[in-house]
């Protein structure tokens, strides 16, 4: 396949296809509906970061300075108060499957038009039905956090598109006219609630009896292939070469691989943040801060150290768009790096924009699986500086230092492709103010 | 003159809206302009004059034209050197031009 059959394929073939995948219903609903959780994780994260202050007893020596000193001091605090200051982490990340089941259902109904509070109670009914066992008069809250993200995800699909179902097929209780809407409202959602509660609770006993787990345990188990697959060096690879072949379309290729990616990214991070506070170790490498702060550094494309080569070059517009952007793209948002420079449809700069992120995210990936960097299990907002946010998504200072160290390796990867392309804008600047020249619209 | 630009979080967007109020005042025109993130342009849509996309969403284009037709209301892509570029007086006439 030549080069610009090549082009050709991803701009007339590809691009539509992802489109057309990014804007499916149901990833979309899961990808809103996680969006809707991240102030309460973030919340829950701040608990997290309170409660694992970044030193370690074990490693301080005889005669520790004052900013060690006070981080013991820190740190005796956070271990005498352990429980107070994790309560807003029990209520939000620790309950992360009600958030999930309620922000999921919440938006696919939006896009089917159906009442929204009626679906969120019937998601969250099923959710809770299939996932926390009430003993004793007590609710177990061990399947509502993390591992019962997936479920909260099939849960709150699933009771939106038969609550739809159901109503297209009028099978609710009519009020006659002049009963208030709300009160009408209330019983159309009576025969519906029945159902997918009858629905629900059968699947849930029948999978108890025959594989003696709990239907959030079941699933787990079913995925977790698909989860291993994701958290590995191929994983890494591939979501991060499908993003940047997107974005060299020009199409935002970061919101589309996260609609298939994120559940996984969500549910490993936070696992991590469930292992970490139980004491044990963490599990996954590949998680949402990681592909915050070690792939997309600086923005999609890893252009953060590209921006500093613009700084400096011959080429006025890769000039201007270095002073532009070098801003936003310290909080890794590049739009107008991509689609100024432009890294759209750019032959040559098509090897280092598809391909620098990919490689800089396996390097990490290896890093933090030989435990060099510490795994993420704090989920800072994505537009935080990267070096600060792998620091703060680890708590361990040598993320921040890979950050940097990655950058500088993807500069360097960038740099002779950067120089090829500054050359040839050059001459044409240089063509075309000689032009002018002879035009005579420039006086010397 | 209510101009609604959009993209995927409204970050990018935001930069453009920035560089278009200095253009829109430098011209002496009374415009309201925001950046919205995508997933809220349906529940927002009506209450502007005219909807740019960035480019990096262009593929929302016909069903945003569908969903701002029924209120009369243009939409377009922005040009994508004008955005990279944040040229926000190129873009601001865009806007003027579709309404005219």
């Amino acid at each position: 396949m030549g080069k610009n059959k090549f082009f050709d394929f991803l701009e007339n073939k590809f691009m539509p296809v992802m489109g057309q995948i990014s804007n499916q219903r149901h990833l979309r609903a899961v990808r809103d509906g996680l969006i809707s959780t991240i102030p309460f994780t973030i919340v829950g994260s701040a608990a997290l970061i309170l409660r694992f202050p970044p030193v370690d007893p074990s490693r301080v020596g005889s005669n520790p300075n004052f900013l060690i000193r006070l981080l013991l001091v820190w740190k005796s605090w956070a271990d005498a108060n352990g429980d107070a200051i994790m309560m807003p982490f029990q209520m939000t990340m620790a309950l992360l499957g009600i958030f999930a089941v309620i922000g999921i259902s919440y938006s696919l109904a939006k896009t089917y038009k159906l009442n929204p509070l009626s679906s969120i109670g019937m998601g969250l009914m099923s959710y809770l039905l299939v996932s926390a066992p009430a003993t004793d008069g007590t609710l177990s809250m061990a399947y509502l956090d993390a591992k019962g993200l997936f479920t909260a995800i099939i849960i709150g699909i699933l009771s939106v598109e038969l609550l739809k179902f159901l109503e297209e097929r009028e099978i609710t209780i009519k009020m006659p006219d002049g009963v208030p809407p709300a009160v009408a409202s209330s019983f159309a959602t009576l025969i519906p609630a029945f159902i997918l509660m009858t629905i629900f609770y059968f699947i849930s006993l029948i999978i108890q009896s025959t594989t003696g787990m709990l239907l959030p345990q079941a699933i787990m188990a079913m995925m977790a292939p698909a989860v291993n697959a994701v958290d590995s060096p191929f994983g890494v690879f591939f979501f991060a070469l499908l993003c940047q072949l997107l974005w060299f379309t020009g199409i935002h290729g970061a919101s589309t691989v996260g609609a298939i990616q994120q559940a996984f990214l969500d549910q490993n991070w936070m696992r991590n943040a469930e292992l970490r506070v139980a004491g044990e170790s963490m599990k996954y490498v590949y998680t949402t801060p990681f592909w915050s702060y070690f792939v997309v550094i600086g923005g999609s494309g890893a252009t953060l150290a590209l921006v500093f080569l613009y700084l400096k070059s011959r080429s006025k517009q890769l000039k201007s768009i270095g002073k532009l952007s070098l801003l936003p793209s310290l909080f890794n948002i590049n739009e107008p790096v991509i689609f100024g420079s432009p890294l759209v449809l750019n032959p040559i700069m098509f090897i280092p924009f598809v391909f620098v992120q990919p490689i800089l995210g396996v390097i990490a990936y290896f890093v933090v699986k030989f435990g060099w960097v510490g795994k993420a299990f704090i989920n800072p907002p994505w537009t935080t500086p990267a070096p600060i946010g792998a620091f703060l998504s680890t708590l361990d200072w040598r993320a921040g230092v890979l950050v940097i160290v990655l950058a500088a390796l993807g500069g360097l990867m960038y740099y002779p492709f950067f120089k090829a392309y500054e050359k040839q804008l050059v001459d044409k600047e240089r063509e075309e103010q000689q032009d002018d020249i002879a035009e005579g619209s420039i006086s010397l | 003159m209510k101009i609604l630009l959009t993209c995927n979080a409204g970050m990018s967007t935001s930069l453009m809206v920035e560089k278009m109020k200095e253009a829109a005042e430098t011209k002496g025109l009374e415009a309201f302009i925001k950046a919205e993130a995508v997933d809220v342009f349906e529940d927002v849509v009506e209450d502007y004059d005219v909807v740019l996309l960035g480019p990096q969403i262009r593929y929302k284009e016909n069903e945003f034209k569908k969903i701002a037709g029924e209120y009369g209301i243009p939409v377009a892509v922005i040009d994508s050197a004008a955005y990279g570029l944040v040229n926000g007086a190129k873009v601001l006439e865009q806007a003027l031009e579709m309404v005219k």
